[in-house]
């Protein structure tokens, strides 16, 4: 890669379409992204994948606009290789590939997991925390050791972000769910400050790091459909789930002795655990970072960051290499750049 | 003179923070439970009595059934705090860091799961730095307090999950550790024979559970095995 050009990342792990930048030193530009919002029902791996292949042209001209560049600046091509819905990578994949061979420039695919604590580690300046990672399908926590990075707890079941949309869409509220839920939670304790959580109790599943939600979830639609208020069944879930990460957060700082906690994840945009992981970092005597929200959700910029950094520690992808992989590990990944 | 004397913080844990002194001149640990301001305070008092209640219980019910297990010298349940016997020995957390073969340490800390499980108890909590390795390297499981009674074999294979992921986690470059466990997990169904029936149904054998832990982790995101 020559030194002026610019490294393009794309994302398409599930249901977003994202394309982003770095520029030649590796500061990261806001991505252009393009999501599927099923009417009904969850994603539909297949619709999503079409929903990529449809939009890519589009965002790709959006994002070269975004900063006056044109595709002749881009020197380096990043994709997500995994892991995801193996449709939607298949559709990133292939775009990925032909713009690297349709520009003779080199491909480079990376670890979607390692991308979301790279990005976080660049914007908030922490150097080796340990990540709770909370989203639609993955709920984990990772540290580093050594040369990987190590999943210590993961959830049994579901991921937390699947949960919430999964209650929210019983409750008639569109995808994504958690926005609308911290909504109406908000409204909830804004009008009943003084309410008792006991009086809308819900399981709280922690097993060492492992964590379960679909227990919760199917308390929680269980109590709306006895007659509980739907904001204070939203609130009650809240409490209850985000205490739950935040309790094998907090296992994991002392099982490890970091003390930088990282937040990562579309629910790592969720104002009250922003709060709670700040209150337990700050009781510890130690740091909770938060990524802006556009970097917590999945974006094209993270996975331009992680192919810059691993482009300059020396690994390209060739093609016969480039193949998805839908189960790709967050410990799979050799961390080469830092 | 104050029955209990602090000499100094020996772990700030994500429950409580443990302390070592002298109880009556006996050498003893304090575990404090703090609260936990981040979370709901009802939800926090509640959490933290319920398993303050269930270490003792179960503390007090295994020890009576021969398993070793500190004894408890006081509770004092508005202070959420408890004193215990102190044991001689060390985490295993930090034994595994000496560059020895840890095979037969292993081995009893598969043992000491073992005999808890036969009781029909989950630890909960199996990390390494919950589990003492005595000075006759002998396994002690400590920190009961998300222990539960359990006769599902589902319970005891997340049980053994949890220290898996804590093996491969933190203790990757030591070969086999999870297999050493196992070994000597399963060695104490064929040393003892069948589990008898306990009060409230069938504990599953060592076997179930060990191919338990084998199904959770197929099931568990992006397995690698």
């Amino acid at each position: 890669m020559q030194e002026d050009k610019w490294t393009l990342g794309l994302e398409s792990t599930a249901h977003t379409l994202s394309f982003g930048l770095v520029d030649p030193n590796g500061i990261p530009y806001p991505s252009k992204s393009a999501s599927v919002r099923p009417d009904e029902g969850g994603i539909h791996p297949r619709k999503a994948a079409e929903h990529h292949s449809e939009h890519v042209g589009r965002v790709l001209q959006e994002i070269l606009e975004s900063q006056n560049l044109q595709i002749d600046d881009i020197g380096l091509m990043s994709f997500s290789q995994g892991p995801g819905l193996a449709p939607c990578l298949r559709a990133g994949a292939a775009a990925a590939r032909s713009v690297a061979s349709m520009r003779n420039i080199p491909l480079i695919g990376v670890n979607h997991c390692v991308a979301h604590i790279e990005i976080g580690r660049q914007q908030c300046g922490c150097r080796d925390p340990v990540l709770l990672y909370a989203s639609g399908g993955n709920t984990q926590i990772i540290a580093r050791l050594e040369e990987r990075y190590r999943v210590l707890g993961e959830t049994l079941d579901i991921g937390i972000g699947n949960m919430l949309d999964k209650f929210a869409r019983v409750h008639g509220i569109p995808f994504p769910g958690g926005p609308v839920i911290e909504r109406l939670a908000n409204k909830w304790v804004e009008m009943h400050p003084d309410c008792s959580l006991g009086d809308y109790s819900l399981p709280y599943v922690v097993q060492g790091m492992d964590l379960a939600f679909s227990g919760i979830l199917t308390a929680a639609v269980n109590m709306v459909a006895r007659g509980a208020p739907l904001e204070a069944v939203c609130w009650s879930l809240q409490e209850h789930a985000f205490a739950a990460c935040v309790e094998v957060a907090e296992r994991a700082l002392a099982h490890t002795g970091k003390d930088e906690l990282l937040l990562g994840g579309g629910v790592a945009c969720n104002e009250r655990l922003r709060n709670m992981s700040e209150i337990m970092c700050q009781e510890r005597g130690g740091e909770s970072f938060v990524p802006a929200k556009m970097y917590c959700i999945d974006n094209g910029t993270m996975i331009a960051r992680l192919g810059w950094l691993e482009w300059n520690s020396g690994r390209e992808t060739i093609i016969i290499e480039s193949g998805i992989n839908q189960n790709l590990r967050t410990d799979d990944t050799p961390i080469v750049w830092a | 003179m104050e029955p209990w004397i602090p000499d100094e913080v020996l772990h700030t844990g994500a429950e409580a923070v443990v302390t070592s002194g002298t109880w009556f001149g006996a050498n003893a640990i304090k575990k404090q439970r703090t609260e936990r301001k981040w979370r709901h305070p009802e939800l926090d008092a509640h959490l933290t009595k319920k398993r303050l209640q269930n270490e003792i219980k179960l503390m007090v019910k295994l020890r009576n059934k021969g398993l070793p297990l500190p004894i408890i010298f006081d509770v004092d349940l508005s202070q959420r705090s408890m004193i215990m016997q102190r044991i001689d020995g060390e985490p295993l957390i930090d034994i595994l860091k000496i560059e020895v073969n840890h095979k037969k340490i292993l081995h009893s800390v598969g043992k000491s799961i073992r005999l808890l499980h036969r009781e029909a108890v989950t630890h909960g909590d199996l990390s390494t730095n919950n589990i003492m390795i005595s000075n006759n390297e002998s396994a002690i499981l400590i920190d009961l307090g998300l222990a539960k009674v359990e006769y599902e074999v589902e319970g005891f294979g997340i049980d053994l999950h949890v220290l898996h992921e804590i093996f491969r986690a933190s203790h990757p470059n030591i070969d086999a550790a999870m297999n050493h466990v196992i070994e000597g997990y399963l060695s104490v169904d064929a040393d003892l024979g069948e589990v008898q029936l306990g009060s409230g149904g069938t504990i599953p054998s060592a076997h179930e559970c060990v191919n338990r832990l084998e199904k959770i982790k197929q099931r568990v995101r992006y397995h690698s095995g």
